[in-house]
């Protein structure tokens, strides 16, 4: 499966090193000899040099035997002539474009494809999105929902006492007379995906899937979820902010571009969530506060001494530093922090202070990059494959898959799924009822599939249920 | 150039006058009244015409007239105060008016919608007379430069220039891109609701001339009537309620008229003006109607409600009708009157006043002030509708506001002046500065503006005409910037 990727900016090599690492065939367009040199000596894969608006640079590339392409160039013109090229020399490509422009966001549901475009990414909104999206999974990380309440996911801490503790797995289930399904186990030197004679220690943590009342039984009640979000101070003034503000609003804009629908529940209902945005810019502050009514919008610099007990921003339960600038955004969390903010999110530009964040006592980072590059890689799996939950910081992920028809799946029970190791089907989702899974199910054409899975077999899982070539 | 384009414009408005006198000629004629009332129709028609004729013939240039904001503003004055003098005619003439002064200010109650009268007894009045009051309402309610925008369309760019100068409330909406297309729209939505209004009167059992007469007066928020005793006159439940539901229908923005024609009833409702005005309207009511029952006015709360709601409408709307003698009523109704005295109804009405709009936006900046006490660094916008309000809107607010104050504060000066006391000094100025009509005690509903002394009239004339134009389109005339360009 070949991908041509126009741009050797940040997004396009770390993508292509993605796709290449992945075992994919990717053709990198760049029009900058100099940065031609150094993609094509730190990635294996092919380099192009030349216009990517020209058919002839993309015929070298080999967009006739490719499948999709993707224009990350720093220009949305660009971008969207060159995808429009594509379609109507290629109609078979699929074609995917960074664009900046949020009109063209809120397009892409609802219409197939527009001016030759299949999927418009927008860094700004796939930001925002990673971001409510990382505030609603790390607001209770013990506990993870699906879309209906049969099942639920929780990890326990095992103590000595605990009826897992020393025996096997299949022993437990025997003495318990529960139904439940042991998902994953951490232990001292990493995760993994136990089976019925695994036996687990006192002190591992244990991922358990089941319905909510059993699993009461089985490890104590549900912590009772965490007070609902009411002092969120948003830090910049940039698009991100603006969209995490009128997401955490549910502004109109937002649900178009479904924003809202994660942020959903995590704010207060009876009252609207007070929101306080910091900005150093007069001039952005009052364009903000004209377009963002209901948001404090509050005309200061961030490194200002008196910032916080001066504003009342102590004590808020968010923070989320989203400036333009990765270092500052880091620093600003970090002081948060220090002034009693319950959690502080910050932003990156790429993975560089990742390492740092754990240090500083922040408790996530968002990087542009990686999330675009990951949303993008996400796109060309195919839409059979996606992701339900990522434990961001254990490396672990729930992944859905449809039974199609193609698959070739059906009538198969589990048993013969070549799943890897570190892989496992943790509930099947017939016609909208959720069930856990023996080795003996079988799949249904139309079934979901919940896929319990570690980062390292990720691609072997991709590429048993989306065939030989992905 | 600019005194020729504005002559040709006041000779064709004065056409359009004459043409309304013809009207009145007519029904004179049709009521077989003397004939010197109908000359006294006929012969400033044709003096109109004959003046248009010679202007057109010997006044060079074909070019179409541009008006500059400067021009337009000295142009709407200029037009008024000529309307109300060829408009005050009529009176002379027929010999219902004693003086100059007198028919002036009728005449320009009329035009201005303002009610006040200087007749203590309207009933022995001609009948073509009572029409040519109501006629004045009528054209002034929705403007005479709008309806000459609307019937002559030769105006060119500076046609908003010249509407925006007459319009009540501090902006045009454009409903159509152009400015006579607007002008026309408005216009038609006005004559809908006239005749809507004749129609209902009618089923209500009013006789046709009192119906057109009254329909002509609520639609403008004038308040001529053609009885003594005003609505209070047939004694009528049906007709009081019809005459409320106009008065405050023709009280609201007439540009949510058109939206509700066009089907787009929610954007309509979601007008804050409106709910502010609607809001004031029943709060007023309510209150007034509980104060009249605890004072053993009326027997039950139903007739007290009834009386209340149409005279909280009569005044916010600033109509002027009444169905009582309110001067009589308890200290504290005729408190809730006097602050609605002060209100007025909403930008784009027939109605004067300082407009509702103008009040929420000063409160909404009032409420935003407060929030920069809070958050010193904050930055806050004022909404209208959910629209950022600009600076200059509320400067503008702001100045009109006190403008409007130290208008009447004068007025009620010169009133005091003449010997009356504060109560009828400061209601005759906010009832002729606000286009009410009757204010309290002497200037109340039961008695008449004929008791004053001349200089008195023509002051309360022209603060009739600084209020219907918003004042700033009088009061630039004399400032000096204005002078020296």
């Amino acid at each position: 499966m070949r991908t041509v990727i126009l741009g050797a900016g940040l997004t396009g090599v770390q993508l292509a090193k993605r796709l290449s690492e992945e075992g994919k065939d990717v053709a990198l367009v760049e029009r900058d000899p100099d940065i031609c040199r150094v993609a094509s000596n730190a990635l294996d894969c092919l380099v192009v040099q030349g216009d990517g608006s020209l058919p002839e640079t993309l015929e070298r590339a080999g967009i006739a035997k490719a499948h999709h392409f993707v224009a990350l160039t720093g220009s949305d013109e660009l971008n969207i002539v060159t995808c429009s090229v594509v379609a109507a020399e290629h109609p078979l490509v699929r074609r995917i474009a960074r664009v900046r422009n949020p009109y063209f966001a809120q397009l892409a549901p609802s219409r197939r494809s527009f001016m030759g475009i299949d999927r418009f990414v927008n860094p700004d909104i796939e930001t925002a999105r990673a971001f409510i999206s990382m505030i609603s999974q790390a607001s209770d990380s013990s506990v993870v929902r699906f879309s209906d309440d049969e099942l639920v996911l929780r990890s326990s801490r095992l103590s000595e006492a605990s009826p897992f503790a020393g025996r096997s797995l299949r022993e437990s289930r025997a003495a318990l007379g529960l139904n439940f399904l042991a998902a994953a186990l951490e232990r001292g030197h990493g995760v993994e995906i136990p089976s019925g004679d695994s036996v687990p220690d006192p002190g591992d943590l244990i991922y358990l899937l089941g319905s909510p009342r059993d699993l009461d039984e089985l490890i104590g009640e549900e912590p009772s979820a965490l007070p609902k979000l009411r002092k969120i101070v948003l830090a910049g003034g940039g698009p991100v902010s603006r969209l995490l503000a009128e997401g955490l609003m549910g502004g109109e804009a937002a649900t178009r571009i479904g924003l809202s629908r994660g942020a959903k529940g995590l704010v207060g209902k009876l009252r609207r969530p007070s929101i306080a945005l910091l900005e150093g810019s007069m001039d952005s502050c009052k364009s903000l506060a004209r377009d963002l009514p209901g948001v404090l919008v509050l005309n200061r610099d961030l490194a200002d001494e008196d910032l916080f007990l001066e504003e009342g921003l102590t004590g808020a339960d968010l923070f989320i530093a989203a400036t333009g600038d990765p270092e500052i955004n880091i620093l600003a969390a970090a002081r948060a922090k220090l002034f009693g903010v319950e959690r502080a999110l910050a932003l990156a530009e790429n993975n560089a202070y990742n390492p740092l964040t754990e240090k500083l006592g922040l408790d996530g980072v968002i990087s542009v990059k990686t999330n675009v590059v990951s949303s993008i890689v996400e796109y060309l799996r195919g839409g059979n494959l996606t992701t339900l939950h990522s434990f961001f910081d254990r490396g672990l992920k729930i992944l859905e898959f449809t039974v199609t028809e193609q698959a070739g799946l059906d009538d198969t029970p589990i048993r013969e799924l070549a799943l890897p190791k570190g892989a496992l089907v943790i509930f099947i989702n017939r016609r909208g009822r959720s069930a856990l899974p023996t080795g003996d199910s079988r799949l249904a054409v139309g079934d979901r599939l919940g896929i319990f899975t570690s980062m390292d077999a990720i691609r072997s899982v991709e590429r048993l249920f989306l065939g030989r070539d992905a | 150039m600019k005194a020729r384009a504005i002559l040709k414009l006041l000779a064709l408005l004065l056409v359009m006058l004459s043409f309304f006198m013809l009207a009145s000629a007519g029904v004179s004629a049709y009521f077989g009244e003397s004939a010197r009332v109908a000359w006294a129709f006929l012969a400033p028609a044709i003096g109109c015409v004959v003046f248009a004729l010679a202007v057109f013939v010997f006044v060079p240039g074909k070019e179409r007239p541009y008006f500059s904001a400067k021009a337009g503003f000295l142009f709407v004055s200029l037009a008024w105060v000529a309307a109300s003098l060829v408009g005050c005619l009529p009176f002379l003439i027929a010999g219902a008016t004693k003086s100059l002064p007198d028919a002036f200010f009728e005449t320009m109650s009329g035009f201005t919608t303002t009610g006040a009268t200087i007749f203590n007894d309207v009933e022995v009045l001609p009948r073509s007379i009572l029409l040519w009051r109501a006629t004045t309402h009528w054209l002034g309610g929705m403007g005479i430069v709008v309806l000459t925008v609307a019937v002559f369309p030769l105006l060119g760019l500076g046609g908003l220039q010249l509407v925006e100068a007459e319009a009540p409330g501090p902006s045009v909406d454009k409903i159509t891109p152009r400015m006579a297309g607007t002008a026309k729209i408005l216009w038609l939505v006005y004559v809908i609701l006239t005749a809507t209004e004749i129609l209902l009167l009618r089923l209500g059992g009013m006789g046709l001339f009192d119906a057109v007469t009254h329909s002509f007066a609520t639609l403008a928020t004038g308040g001529f009537s053609t009885r003594n005793a005003s609505v209070g006159h047939f004694r009528n439940g049906f007709i009081d309620i019809v005459i409320i539901v106009f008065m405050i229908l023709a009280g609201m923005n007439f540009s949510l008229h058109y939206k509700i024609g066009r089907g787009r009833i929610r954007e309509a409702l979601r007008d804050s003006e409106a709910r502010a005005y609607l809001g004031v309207f029943a709060t007023a009511s309510t209150l007034i109607a509980v104060d009249l029952l605890k004072h053993g006015f009326f027997a039950g709360f139903g007739t007290a409600f009834r009386y209340s709601s149409f005279q909280s409408a009569s005044i916010l709307t600033t109509t002027g009708f009444a169905t009582t003698n309110f001067d009589l009523w308890p200290p504290f109704s005729r408190v809730v009157l006097l602050v609605l005295l002060l209100i007025g109804g909403c930008s784009g009405s027939t109605g004067g006043g300082i407009k509702v709009v103008r009040y929420l936006v000063l409160f909404k900046q009032a409420a935003t002030e407060l929030k920069y006490l809070v958050f010193p660094r904050g930055v806050f916008t004022v909404r209208l509708n959910g629209e950022p309000v600009r600076k200059m809107v509320i400067f503008d607010a702001a100045s009109f506001f006190f403008l409007y104050i130290l208008t009447a504060i004068t007025c009620t000066l010169v009133v005091a002046s003449a010997g009356y006391g504060f109560e009828t000094a400061f209601t005759a100025a906010l009832a002729t500065l606000g286009n009410v009509g009757p204010g309290l005690e002497l200037v109340g509903p039961a008695c008449t503006y004929e008791h004053l002394p001349d200089y008195v009239t023509w002051v309360l004339s022209f603060a009739m005409l600084a209020g219907r134009l918003e004042l700033y389109t009088v009061f630039v005339l004399f400032s000096k910037e204005y002078r020296r360009r």
